[in-house]
């Protein structure tokens, strides 16, 4: 598909810088020495032995093709040298044709050459007529269509235009009168149309042969035109004094130890060594030509690296994978080939999927989980309504991504909007009351004076008293209650582990405390206990010498009377 | 009469469900697809050859990624196994010696068949004639003996 494409758009180019090269090439023929017969080794063959173009390329194989399709287009006499014309052929090739001797010459003889050059300056100035008057009919006609006002706009465009046909230097300063005078003198010029034919004709194809835009070798031909392309190349005009460079840079005939070392070169350019690519010699490459080894774990590891840059999820089946026919394929990646087989590649890629599935579970586990609640009521507070029931705000914000998420099940939604809507309907210094006591409750560590109020703490964000009031109401109260924290405490750099640690032995402290006071509960209420004991035994033993003294103390009625007052009170 | 379930009471799947979402969702687009695909010119037993294909790919890259891959827990797995993502019975076959690649279980349903032998595509292919060409009937199968 790519290589056609690019050999004509090459074509097509040489065949517009040969446009531009008419111009400019005045002295550049004899640079690059049409008649040069050392530069140019099939030329000795065409100079030596006069013959015409046809016989000529009968004589080497290689041409037979074009020789059989190319025919003398039109001749051209060349003034002062009356027997010489200028033949110019199908191809866009020309020679030179003594009409006297039946001579033909692809190289110009250089007696002859001053009649050449001057025939193509003639030539050169007739295309640039045509070219001129071309260009004044349509500003003319542009003129008619377009009003005065708009006529600087026209000729700016036309003048880009023209920049764009690659004109000449000399005609883009000619103004519009020059011109159509031109236009009106040049009309009668009979042969002009001819040259326009033969260039048009010629010059596509002339571009067909020589080297394309990449160097590589396909005809070679000694012919006028490929000269003239050639000096059209070097794109600066050409002084006659430069022979030696001439000589250099005219074209050449490629052998096979060219086209080798060429080869060469371009596997050079491209990073490989000799062995892995073109035909084995017969003596073997030298040591380590065949390229670097790479051993079945180089392999696999670039193919590893395959799938790292091209993103695949470690999910995707092999199947999916290697049927894709994308362009953004793995299958048009070089790394993809380095595995020998299937099989290989399937067993890269199992042990890539676990790998990465394993790294990938870790990466989460690390990440903060985000409450689900948060965007939820985020949503709320901005769409939820006393006016609608739940089941109409459902129905009415069905396709919101917050309504359909699933970490959040259905019946919490329902929960949270149904508390919502009542809080909405409370006074709002209680809804207030209620934000303060909440931002009360959030540590300092998550809530103090560098807070700013896009970065607010989950146990904030995730509570449904923090969208009870108006966003902006809300808003002053929670910067307020910001601006009166203190900065944050110094331990803020503790890291969480340590901080749990502390938490810990805080615990701990405050265990030993509490068993401390149990214990001394226990000791007093026993201290209590014994002494409570105590103080009954001693009630006890008043109790009883007060009845002994009662008994010893016998009055004057007599034992008798005594006993019988005791026996009566008891 | 069991209780009529919405999906709207629904419980959310289990963490890493997102990630095989699409796969799965793509084993279902083409299993409807196999589902309403048109019968003309086909055999009668091969109209059920994808669905019976289609139920084993995807049994087979659940079994994947938690046996082999351990890249979805067991809470996922046993939740996809209870919602009918893959054939829990097709895997437990799997996990035996002998049966690693089969493709569907009625072809070892010998008492299914005449003469009380498995599917042909269980044969291995060395017991095979040269160059013979199976297609098993029930699902299409050419072939899953665990040596081939």
């Amino acid at each position: 598909m790519e290589l056609p494409n690019k050999r004509q758009k090459s074509s097509h180019e040489q065949a517009e810088s040969e446009f531009v090269s008419l111009d400019i090439d005045e002295g550049g023929a004899d640079k690059y020495g049409y008649g040069e017969e050392s530069s140019i080794p099939q030329g000795d063959i065409s100079a030596s032995t006069p013959r015409g173009p046809r016989a000529h390329f009968q004589r080497d194989a290689r041409f037979d093709r074009r020789n059989a399709q190319d025919r003398p287009k039109s001749k051209h006499v060349l003034p002062g040298h009356e027997p010489w014309i200028l033949v110019k052929t199908k191809f866009g090739r020309r020679f030179v044709h003594n009409t006297a001797t039946k001579e033909s010459f692809w190289h110009v003889p250089s007696d002859v050459w001053p009649a050449v050059k001057e025939f193509d300056a003639w030539e050169k100035a007739q295309t640039e007529k045509e070219a001129n008057a071309k260009w004044a009919e349509e500003e003319l006609k542009k003129m008619r269509d377009s009003s005065k006002a708009e006529e600087v706009n026209s000729k700016a465009d036309a003048e880009e235009r023209r920049g764009g046909r690659r004109r000449s230097e000399s005609l883009q300063r000619e103004d519009e009168e020059a011109m159509m005078a031109e236009l009106a003198a040049e009309a009668e010029h009979a042969e002009e149309q001819d040259v326009k034919q033969v260039l048009k004709t010629v010059e596509p194809e002339a571009g067909e042969f020589g080297y394309d835009s990449e160097g590589s070798f396909e005809y070679v031909e000694v012919t006028d035109s490929e000269g003239e392309e050639h000096g059209e190349k070097e794109d600066q005009p050409v002084e006659a004094d430069g022979d030696a460079e001439a000589e250099d840079e005219g074209p050449v005939e490629f052998g096979e130890d060219d086209i080798a070392y060429q080869l060469a070169a371009m596997g050079e350019d491209y990073g490989l060594d000799p062995g892995e690519y073109g035909e084995e010699p017969e003596e073997g490459w030298e040591e380590g030509a065949e390229g670097l080894a790479i051993s079945d774990d180089d392999a696999a590891n670039l193919f590893r690296d395959l799938l790292d840059d091209y993103r695949v999820s470690p999910f995707t089946p092999w199947d999916k994978l290697i049927a894709d026919e994308s362009e953004t394929s793995i299958m048009h990646d070089d790394r993809y080939t380095i595995l020998p087989n299937m099989k290989a590649r399937k067993d890269a890629w199992d042990q890539w999927a676990r790998d990465k599935a394993a790294q990938l579970k870790e990466e989460r586990a690390k990440m903060e989980k985000k409450d689900p609640r948060i965007p939820y009521l985020a949503f709320l507070a901005e769409k939820a309504t006393p006016k609608l029931y739940w089941p109409e705000f459902k129905r009415k914000y069905k396709r919101e991504p917050e309504m359909n998420d699933r970490k959040l099940a259905d019946k919490d939604r329902e929960k949270l909007y149904r508390d919502h809507i009542t809080r909405l309907k409370l006074p709002e210094s209680t809804r207030k009351a209620d934000l303060m006591t909440l931002l009360k409750t959030i540590p300092l560590r998550d809530l103090n004076n560098s807070t700013s109020l896009d970065s607010l703490p989950q146990q904030l964000l995730s509570h449904l008293h923090s969208i009870s009031l108006p966003s902006n109401t809300r808003h002053k109260i929670i910067a307020q209650h910001i601006s009166t924290l203190p900065p944050p405490p110094e331990a803020g750099d503790m890291s969480d582990e340590q901080r749990m640690e502390e938490d810990k032995k805080r615990a701990e402290k405050r265990k030993r405390e509490d068993a401390l006071a149990a214990r001394q509960r226990q000791v007093d209420e026993e201290r209590r206990r014994a002494e409570k004991e105590e103080r009954f035994a001693r009630r006890g033993l008043l109790e009883e010498e007060r009845e002994l003294r009662r008994a010893m103390e016998v009055g004057n009625r007599g034992l008798r009377a005594q006993l019988a007052g005791e026996g009566g009170t008891m | 009469m069991p209780a009529i379930r919405s999906a709207r009471g629904k419980k959310a799947p289990p963490d890493g469900f997102d990630d095989i979402e699409d796969t799965l969702l793509e084993f279902s687009n083409k299993m409807k697809d196999a589902e309403n695909a048109s019968h003309e010119g086909k055999k009668k037993h091969e109209m059920q050859w994808p669905i019976f294909q289609i139920t084993h790919q995807r049994s087979r890259y659940i079994y994947d990624l938690y046996y082999e891959k351990e890249a979805i827990d067991k809470k996922l797995y046993d939740w996809l196994l209870k919602n009918g993502y893959a054939d829990a019975n097709l895997i437990a076959k799997w996990k035996k010696q002998g049966y690693e690649k089969l493709c569907c279980l009625r072809c070892i349903q010998t008492k299914e068949t005449n003469f009380n032998s498995t599917c042909i595509c269980r044969v291995p292919r060395q017991q095979l004639k040269e160059d013979q060409e199976i297609e098993c009937v029930s699902c299409g199968c050419r072939g899953c003996s665990s040596g081939d």
